[in-house]
C-alpha cells in the first residue's frame, strides 16, 4: 500500500533530491510500506523539522551517518570484526562530541528510525509486544536507559497517557536533543532526562524499563544486562535490544547471532516473553553478513 | 589521460557492477534506469570506480554521483586536479 507524503516528508524528498541524491527514493519507500510509516515520518518531522533549515540539517545529518554506516558494512563483509575500542575511547570520540551529536549522529540516527524498514519494524514490534505486556499491569512509571533521541520514550508518552518516564544517558548532546524533541510533542510534563550511567548508578526498582540498542556500545554487555535484571521488580518488563553485525562508528561489542544475545540475557537472570529479529536487507551475496535487530520483551 | 577514455572506462566499471553489457550503459544512464542501481549497489559503484582510477571519493561526491555523466565529471575532475 502507498500512500501521498506529507508536506515535510515531501519537502524531505524535495531536499534529499537537491543535496544527496542517492537518498532520494528512501521518503519513496517509507510511503510504499503504508500509512502508519508515513504518518510516523510525517509527524516526527512536522514537529522536529518544521522549517526548512532544520529539514535541511536533518536530510545532511542523515547522508552522512547512513553514509557512514554503508561504508563500514561494506568493508565489514571482508573484515566481519569491530575496530578494538574502548568504551571511553568511543565517549570521547563520539558521545562527548556535541557538534557531531547535534548535526549528524542524532539527527542521522533518528531518521534511520523511519527511514529504515527493520527500524520501523522494531518501533512495530515495541508499540505491540511491549506496551501490551505493561498495560496489562498496575506500573505506569519506566526508565529508558541509552535515551538516544528519546524517540522511544516520546512513542512510549504518546501511547500510555498514564506513563511517566525517566531517562538516562551519558550524552549531554543526547539529553539536550530527547529533552527538545519530548518538548516538541508537548510531553515535557510526564519526562524526565538525566544525565547518568546506569552502570554507575542503575534504576532503582519499581519502573519498566527500555534499553534500545545500548549493549553494542559496551566493553561488557553482561554487566548491564544484570544491573538492569536486578533494578526490574516483580510484575514489570523490560524492552532490550541489540544491533547485530552492524558496524557503526561506536559499536564496539560485536553480536553476531541472536543466540548470543538470548543466552547473556538469560545468564543475567531474565526471562524472555517474546522476541523479534529482522536484516536490514538481504545479503549481496549468500553467506555475507547484515546488519540486524534483536529486540526482547523480558521479565 | 585523454578526455574520451574516461566515459568508457566508467561505462565498463557499470557494466560490470551491473553484470550488463557496456553498449547498454547509455549516456543518460542513471540510479532511475539502470536495474540494480540503488543506494546499497552505489557504494560497490563507488569502491569500483575508486579502484578504477586510484582515486578516493569524498561523501558529499558519492551521494551525488548518480548518473553516468555526474561520474564522469567527477572522475574527470579528480584526475585533472
Amino acid at each position: 500500500m502507498t500512500s501521498a507524503p506529507g508536506p515535510r516528508s515531501a519537502a524531505l524528498a524535495a531536499c534529499f533530491a537537491q543535496h544527496h541524491p542517492l537518498f532520494k527514493h528512501s521518503v519513496a519507500q517509507v510511503a510504499s510500506a503504508g500509512d502508519e510509516a508515513s504518518v510516523a515520518l510525517e509527524e516526527t518531522l512536522a514537529h522536529l523539522c518544521g522549517d526548512d533549515e532544520a529539514l535541511r540539517a536533518a536530510a545532511a545529518g542523515y547522508a552522512a551517518f547512513a553514509l557512514d554506516a554503508m561504508r563500514r558494512e561494506r568493508r565489514f563483509e571482508t573484515d566481519p570484526s569491530y575496530p578494538v575500542k574502548s568504551f571511553a575511547e568511543t565517549a570521547d570520540d563520539v558521545y562527548l562530541d556535541e557538534a557531531f551529536m547535534a548535526r549528524t549522529y542524532l539527527p542521522g540516527l533518528l531518521l534511520s528510525h523511519h527511514l529504515w524498514a527493520h527500524q520501523r519494524a522494531q518501533l512495530a514490534f515495541f508499540e505491540q509486544a511491549f506496551m501490551r505486556r505493561t498495560a496489562a499491569t498496575a506500573g505506569s512509571a519506566f526508565v529508558e536507559v541509552g535515551l538516544g533521541t528519546g524517540l522511544y520514550s516520546r512513542r512510549l508518552l504518546q501511547l500510555r497517557p498514564d506513563a511517566r518516564v525517566t531517562g538516562y544517558d551519558i550524552s549531554p548532546a543526547a539529553v539536550a536533543f530527547a529533552r527538545a524533541h519530548i518538548a516538541a510533542f508537548g510531553l515535557s510534563d510526564r519526562f524526565r532526562a538525566e544525565l547518568r550511567d546506569a552502570l554507575a548508578e542503575p534504576p532503582g526498582p519499581g519502573a519498566h524499563l527500555v534499553c534500545v540498542e545500548v549493549l553494542e556500545h559496551l566493553e561488557d554487555p553482561p554487566a548491564l544486562l544484570t544491573a538492569l535484571r536486578v533494578a526490574l521488580a516483580p510484575q514489570r518488563f523490560a524492552f532490550i535490544t541489540t544491533a547485530l553485525n552492524a558496524p557503526n562508528v561506536d559499536h564496539i561489542y560485536l553480536y553476531r547471532r541472536p543466540s548470543e544475545v538470548e543466552a547473556q540475557l538469560m545468564a543475567a537472570g531474565f526471562t524472555v516473553d517474546d522476541a523479534f529479529a529482522a536484516d536490514a536487507y538481504p545479503p549481496r551475496r549468500p553467506g555475507l553478513p547484515v546488519p540486524s535487530l534483536a529486540a526482547y520483551v523480558v521479565h | 589521460m585523454s578526455g574520451p577514455e574516461i566515459p568508457e572506462r566508467v561505462r565498463g566499471v557499470l557494466s560490470t557492477v551491473f553484470d550488463v553489457p557496456a553498449h547498454t550503459i547509455d549516456d543518460d544512464a542513471s540510479m532511475d534506469t539502470v536495474a540494480g542501481w540503488d543506494s546499497l549497489q552505489q557504494l560497490t559503484v563507488v569502491l569500483a570506480i575508486e579502484e578504477e582510477f586510484g582515486i578516493a571519493l569524498t561523501d558529499d561526491e558519492v551521494t551525488t554521483m548518480v548518473t553516468f555523466p555526474l561520474i564522469v565529471a567527477v572522475v574527470s575532475d579528480h584526475l585533472a586536479a
